[in-house]
């Protein structure tokens, strides 16, 4: 038994002891997941195999147990991989917390969460700071406000002023990988020569060729590049190439915009019936400084499954954001004849700021104040 | 999952969480942080639609015009794993809304509060780490 039972809201630590019906009981990691991965305990486990004999990583994944795993390692853990057991205790701990606020607590929440903790300081591990390398001079020349899309401070004067992922186009191999609110689930499927990696969010798939074919033409660019595998022991090897310059890294992929030159060399073990150890290499010398490497764990999370993304279907992310912009140019041009100072533009932001305390702030609908 | 005590949801109202960073689109750039709206209206229809869904109401004003507003809310994948489904809130239902309205100042709004006035109780938390209920067929 890797877990231990607490009284939610008490720092009481009741090791084994399964408290009153009455009291919330918290399910809290005593030791990091990894650390219980069945290659690590168990010296004859044997990787599950399809009936051709390959390494088996087929299943459903989730990579909600990264999300208490910061990204960049927080400096004061220098070039520490693991946390010490007093940190891992407080990590497991909010864990557990959040797991019982959302699963518990919460109505109407879109937050997704996982069920296991794990004790890595930060989910980049090279180099060893744990950090992701600066930009370089050539990267930060390409960098645009529209990386960031709506989360960026605009202007939106056209579509191509959002991000792709505002767009319902892609998030990129990373983006689509990073462990986001919710979404965050992917399948693999595999044949004798071929992988498939399907994600949840945004609904795409990747077909992973392992027949030893060459790349595709460097003329071919895809979203999602050009993929090739191989199985290196029990690990799967895929090398990308012929990305585009329009995606970006970072959750979702909103952040960093990469080169036509990247490529990502990922590594798939897995290393449990759970779980598969996922690690990137991210190689963009027009971009980064220096290349680097990311862990992820892709676990399975009880009763998961994937569900239609169809993004476009509810998406005014566009609509508004033009037709706000289109609003606020109205106003500015309003006051401006009147003789008024020009309204704020308001700053963009990731969500809406807490509803106001004050009640008469509110527009009353049903009053006629709406419009 | 065994562990994970069940706590009584006996919540009178249906309270829609601040939308936590990340989500698919700033909400800033498409609601306006200076318009706080509140209303009260009748369900008309629940699109259950990625990446976010949106719930109809009618507003009968005091002077009686009948406006349809639309309220943007969580992803149904999100909603699914957390017992919702397109016939969780049916219609007819009365709510009453608090959220953002559109930066276009269209009839719409982001909700960030939703009650029921009767009291009666919508959802209920899953019990197991991860595990939505059954889904319908």
């Amino acid at each position: 038994m890797n877990r231990i039972a607490i009284a939610a809201g008490t720092a009481l630590f009741v090791a084994g002891v399964s408290g009153p019906g009455a009291f919330a009981q918290l399910e809290v990691d005593s030791i990091p997941a990894e650390e219980t991965a069945a290659a690590v305990v168990d010296p004859d486990w044997e990787t599950p195999r399809t009936s051709w004999g390959h390494p088996s990583l087929e299943g459903i994944w989730s990579t909600d147990d990264m999300q208490s795993v910061p990204r960049d390692r927080p400096e004061e853990f220098g070039a520490r991989e693991r946390l010490t057991e007093g940190e891992f205790y407080e990590r497991a701990l909010e864990d557990a917390e959040e797991r019982h606020r959302i699963l518990n607590e919460a109505a109407y929440s879109s937050r997704s969460v996982g069920s296991r903790t794990f004790g890595y300081t930060s989910q980049v591990v090279d180099p060893p700071d744990g950090r992701i390398p600066p930009m370089n001079e050539t990267g930060l020349a390409r960098a645009r406000p529209s990386d960031r899309g709506t989360y960026g401070p605009g202007p939106f004067d056209t579509f191509e002023d959002l991000h792709l992922y505002d767009r319902c186009i892609t998030r990129g191999i990373l983006g689509s990988t990073f462990a986001v609110i919710y979404g965050n689930g992917l399948r693999i499927a595999q044949s004798p020569d071929a992988v498939v990696i399907a994600y949840e969010m945004l609904a795409e798939a990747r077909v992973i060729r392992l027949d030893g074919r060459p790349h595709a033409a460097d003329n071919i660019r895809q979203y999602l590049g050009n993929s090739r595998g191989y199985w290196d022991g029990d690990t799967l090897v895929v090398e990308t190439r012929n990305l585009t310059d329009k995606t970006s890294i970072g959750g979702n992929g909103i952040g960093v915009r990469h080169s036509e030159a990247m490529t990502i060399t990922e590594r798939f073990t897995r290393v449990d019936p759970e779980m598969i150890e996922y690690v990137a290499t991210v190689d963009d010398p027009e971009t980064y400084t220096a290349p680097w490497t990311v862990r992820m764990m892709l676990t399975t999370q009880p009763g998961y499954r994937i569900f239609e993304y169809s993004c476009h279907e509810g998406n005014t992310a566009v609509r508004s954001a033009l037709g706000g912009e289109r609003m606020y140019e109205r106003l500015v041009e309003e006051a401006i004849a009147n003789g008024e100072p020009p309204p704020e533009r308001l700053p963009s932001q990731p969500f809406l700021d807490q509803l106001p305390d004050d009640e008469s702030v509110f527009i009353d609908v049903n009053r006629g104040e709406g419009l | 999952m065994n562990g994970i005590a069940r706590i009584a949801a006996g919540a009178a109202a249906l309270t829609i969480l601040a939308p936590p960073s990340l989500a698919h689109h700033s909400f800033a750039s498409e609601f306006d942080a200076t318009r706080p709206v509140a209303l009260v209206g009748v369900v008309k229809r629940m699109q259950f639609s990625n990446p976010h869904s949106w719930i109809y109401i009618d507003v009968t004003t005091e002077a009686g015009e009948v406006q349809e507003w639309a309220i943007e809310g969580a992803a149904p994948n999100a909603l699914l794993r957390r017992g919702w489904n397109r016939n969780s809130l049916p219609a007819g239902t009365e709510i009453s809304v608090r959220g953002f309205q559109a930066r276009d100042r269209t009839r719409r709004a982001a909700g960030r509060d939703i009650r029921l006035p009767d009291g009666s109780e919508l959802f209920v938390g899953s019990t197991g780490v991860g595990a939505g209920p059954e889904l319908p067929d």
